[in-house]
């Protein structure tokens, strides 16, 4: 540690205080940094005590010293590995854009955060939509509070998307967005690189589109580093798109993400998010369904192991009649790993006839994993389907058993029973390279069996 | 026929039908709180000096509490020091022997509330000790009990002649400084009942308090302890109403139950405190701690309660199934209307192997009232092969009232096997219409529909209780439907 450590709040004001505004920026945006950064400042790091953070300790990441990420060059040789073949792509290094590695569909206006005039197209949403919404400010009820981690966001993106997709385009070829992560490879032990990777996608009205983000470092990084991650979706009457949220950090690297999702009328947005990796992980995901016929699908998938802890906060908001809202949750724990689920269904008086579902499944594969689950129901609304459900359990033995009877090995057999219990939200996608991907990164932290060791 | 707009109107209006007051000369404490009270209270009672030490204890912790704000409802502060710690009816001094020494207000405060305490003894079985304010009047069927020694009285009564039982066992499940609320009940507790089943004995008969909350600015502290000792089995009854009041009235009550090797409790709670007028005033803050302990193996704890009055209600009744094999349940209705508030679920703490939980919740709101369930399945690491199953479906009666569920889940063993669900639903218009169709009112199709919800839980009350819960529940809501 070096000498004189200012304390966790103090360092990421400085960070503010030393990157300056912007030149380029639009005035709107300008005012939501410097509001967004005022209210961090006013509330602070959360502690145990707060409610919604008494399951996440954050301390070990208040403990490091942060600077801003190094300006690492990536090859593309290193970049494509983690590329999708058949889509377009905008790969960011560090939260920054790298425009020799991107693809830039034409249907769609696509713009760096950091220059909007060279790249065009999106400027006008960028000034309406971005930050307007996103530190949780905006979902409405008594209890939402300053997410600490979006604010921050908020202040502090250097760079990141913003995808406008026009009204009544249908676009075909997926559009992955690669948040890379390159920590320096001399950096201080003693401190955590952190990158502010933002996106704001507008759906514009009766388009279709589809999103894929992959949060990644490249080969060998060691050492942690802080990627806290913000997102926004405005989805149009009419639109449907989907997302899918890879995150495979490294495994002590500190992930905090937060993303939003306001929907009109009729639209659609169909979002997963798996995670596979980081040492300290929370996503908050929060979606509004402020038009009638409106449906929002959350569903995830973690697999973790080793010391991992990984926390899915979730907020569904039904605030017009007829809306739909999905979840599915599951969570694969072995080793010393823990979970969090919470997950929050919160119906408006005006939403009659809302129908909304959540469940979350776990499955521990170690003596020493656990797993929270919190799914909650908040219903002021007396014409309405909310259901939850929650499980927590191991392996069948009996199935397990089965498949030895036939000669597999254990671990395979463990490999297959698990693999089995995780598909649906693998197979999920239509998008060939995406699913073989995940499937490939399931089986892989599969391999071996449970890390355990002893015997079932 | 009558809508559904018409008859929640109905019910609405309709005025708390047991409030009234009755006017019995009392033995009053001066409003407020201090270590002089709980002396004064201790020397009335002429408590042995640990007793004091341990009021006073629990005092001075409580003092550096603050007051819970977590659950879900919305409340007037409570002023602690203008409430009265201690109120007792004149005639402590000579207890009557029997039902014809009480006090004739007195009984004829039970005859209004459809429970003579002469009817109650010749009920088959049950023993009544009923509880006026805070001291108890009468005792039944005490002899028939003792023959089988089993001990049942009044708190006061077992702190002088089981001294070492109650020494022994008080606060061992709900420590003094538990709690904000318990920490108030263990400092100032006036009076409540005192159970001891000893090794493998069955109770003969459903035991039964009636508790009844009286006098102004007069918060009631009761203190229930029930032990059962190896291989016995007790069922234990507890219902309440208390008469109109202006200004709230606190209740902080604490039940501590202990089970050993193979003994088995049933614990039944009806609850009916006033629940305030139709804009929410008055009406009783019920802010209770209760908690058994599965100390021995195969040892068994049932809560079930059906709350259906109080302005507010913050109560969780739970569970530590420390021994092997033990079993905890939680059966509960819970209702909501006008502005009525309740918080109110369980926790299942699994420290034993091979224990199990089961909660089944059923939560009804209708007017504005909000209805939450909060509760908590805690399997810890050393709970090898633990079982729990929840449900908690909650269920509205028109636009303005709100259902909350918030269950926290935690496993820390992968051999434990858990299932939690929930839904909210309201009453179908086609199951109405169906009902109509053959010729049921609109008002019977729904008394139906809302008994039907709440059968799970009804079948698990004593024979007594089942059919004044079922009363309750139909006056507390008739007509309120369409």
């Amino acid at each position: 540690m070096t000498a004189v450590t200012p304390t966790p709040t103090a360092q990421y004001l400085d960070l503010f205080a030393r990157r300056g505004e912007r030149s380029g920026e639009a005035a709107p945006v300008r005012l939501r940094r410097r509001q967004a950064i005022e209210r961090f400042e006013a509330a602070g790091f959360p502690g145990r005590g707060d409610e919604e953070w008494r399951q996440t300790n954050i301390a070990p990441l208040l403990r490091s010293a942060v600077t801003e990420a190094s300006r690492e060059e990536v090859g593309a040789r290193q970049a494509r590995r983690f590329l999708y073949q058949g889509c377009d792509r905008l790969v960011f290094v560090n939260g920054r854009f790298a425009v020799e590695l991107s693809s830039i569909p034409k249907e769609i206006a696509v713009s760096s955060l950091a220059d909007l005039e060279a790249t065009g197209g999106a400027a006008d949403a960028v000034a309406e939509h971005l930050g307007a919404t996103v530190d949780g400010r905006a979902s409405c009820s008594a209890d939402a509070v300053v997410h600490p981690f979006a604010a921050l966001n908020t202040g502090l993106f250097e760079d990141g998307a913003a995808i406008v997709i026009p009204a009544g385009a249908a676009v075909e070829r997926p559009l992955q967005v690669l948040w890379l992560s390159a920590p320096a490879a001399g950096a201080a032990a003693d401190s955590l690189e952190v990158s502010f990777p933002r996106l704001l996608v507008v759906a514009g009205e009766n388009s279709q589109a589809s999103i894929i983000e992959t949060f990644v470092a490249v080969n060998g990084a060691a050492g942690g580093y802080f990627v806290c991650p913000a997102a926004e979706f405005v989805c149009r009457a009419g639109s449907v798109l989907h997302h899918t949220r890879l995150q495979a950090d490294a495994s002590d690297a500190f992930h905090l993400g937060f993303q939003h999702t306001e929907l009109e009328r009729s639209a659609v947005f169909d979002s997963s998010s798996l995670t596979f990796g980081g040492g300290l992980v929370r996503n908050d995901a929060v979606a509004l369904l402020d038009g009638e016929g409106a449906h929002c699908t959350l569903d995830g998938l973690y697999v973790v192991a080793g010391s991992q802890f990984v926390d899915n906060h979730m907020r569904v908001e039904h605030r017009q009649p007829h809306t739909t809202s999905h979840q599915l949750y599951k969570g694969v724990l072995d080793d010393r790993a823990r979970s969090v689920f919470n997950g929050r269904i919160y119906v408006h008086k005006a939403a009659q006839k809302t129908d909304a579902k959540q469940t979350n499944r776990n499955l521990l594969l170690s003596r020493s994993a656990l797993a929270n689950s919190n799914p909650q129901l908040e219903i002021f609304a007396d014409d309405v389907r909310c259901t939850h459900g929650s499980t927590i359990g191991r392996l069948d033995e009996d199935a397990l058993f089965y498949l030895r009877a036939r000669g597999l090995p254990r671990e395979q057999a463990y490999g297959m029973l698990v693999y089995a219990f995780a598909r649906e939200l693998v197979e999920k996608t239509s998008f060939e390279p995406l699913r073989q991907d995940l499937e490939g990164r399931l089986r892989a932290s599969l391999n071996g069996g449970p890390g355990g060791g002893e015997a079932a | 026929m009558a809508t559904a707009t018409d008859t929640i109107e109905a019910l609405a209006q309709r005025d708390y039908e047991y409030g009234f007051v009755t006017d019995v000369e009392q033995d009053t404490a001066p409003p407020g709180l201090s270590e002089e009270i709980i002396e004064f209270i201790s020397a009335k009672k002429n408590e042995p000096r640990w007793l004091l030490d341990w009021r006073l204890d629990a005092y001075r912790g409580w003092l550096k509490m603050v007051e819970p704000d977590w659950a879900n409802v919305r409340y007037e502060p409570v002023d602690y020091q203008s409430i009265c710690y201690y109120a007792a009816p004149k005639s402590d001094d000579d207890r009557p022997k029997s039902l014809d020494e009480i006090d004739p207000e007195i009984l004829a405060t039970y005859e209004k509330l459809g429970i003579p305490l002469k009817e109650q003894e010749m009920l088959a079985g049950v023993a009544v000790d009923a509880v006026f304010d805070s001291v108890s009047v009468a005792t039944t069927f005490r002899e028939k009990l003792s023959e089988l020694g089993v001990i049942f009285c009044s708190f006061s009564e077992a702190v002088q002649d089981h001294p070492e039982l109650v020494r022994k066992y008080l606060g061992t499940v709900v420590p003094r400084r538990d709690n904000f609320f318990a920490a108030l009940n263990s400092a100032v507790f006036s009076d409540g009942s005192f159970v001891y089943i000893p090794k493998g004995v069955r109770c003969p008969m459903e035991l039964s308090t009636y508790f009844r909350i009286n006098a102004m600015n007069t918060g009631q502290f009761e203190r229930t302890l029930i032990i059962a000792d190896e291989g016995s089995y007790v069922s234990y009854l507890e219902g309440c109403t208390a008469p109109m009041r202006d200004e709230n009235q606190l209740h902080a009550a604490v039940v501590e139950l202990v089970a050993h090797e193979d003994a088995r409790i049933k614990y039944s709670t009806v609850q009916n405190w006033y629940p305030g007028d139709k804009q929410g005033v008055g009406g009783i803050y019920n802010f209770v701690t209760k908690r058994g302990l599965c100390e021995g193996r195969r040892s068994k704890i049932s809560w079930t309660q059906v709350e259906t009055g109080s302005a507010v209600t913050w109560k969780y009744p739970s569970c530590i199934l420390k021994g092997d094999d033990s079993v905890g349940e939680f059966y509960s209705v819970a209702v909501s209307n006008n502005r009525q508030q309740a918080d109110t679920g369980t926790k299942m703490i699994h420290v034993g192997k091979r224990t199990s939980s089961t909660i089944v919740s059923k939560g009804i709101s209708a007017g504005e009232g909000q209805n939450t369930y909060r509760g908590s399945v805690r399997i810890l690491r050393s709970a090898e092969d633990a079982r729990n199953f929840s449900q908690c479906d909650s269920m509205l009666i028109g636009d303005r009232c709100g259902a909350h569920t918030f269950p926290y889940i935690d496993v820390a063993n992968p051999s434990a096997q858990m299932e939690h669900e929930a839904s909210t639903s309201k009453i179908g218009e086609d199951q109405i219409f169906y009902c109509n169709q053959r010729g049921i009112e609109t008002e019977d199709a729904v008394s139906m529909i809302v008994n039907g919800f709440c059968k799970e839980v009804f079948r698990e009350l004593p024979m007594e209780f089942a059919v004044e819960a079922q009363k309750l529940l139909e006056v507390s809501l008739e007509g309120s439907v369409g």
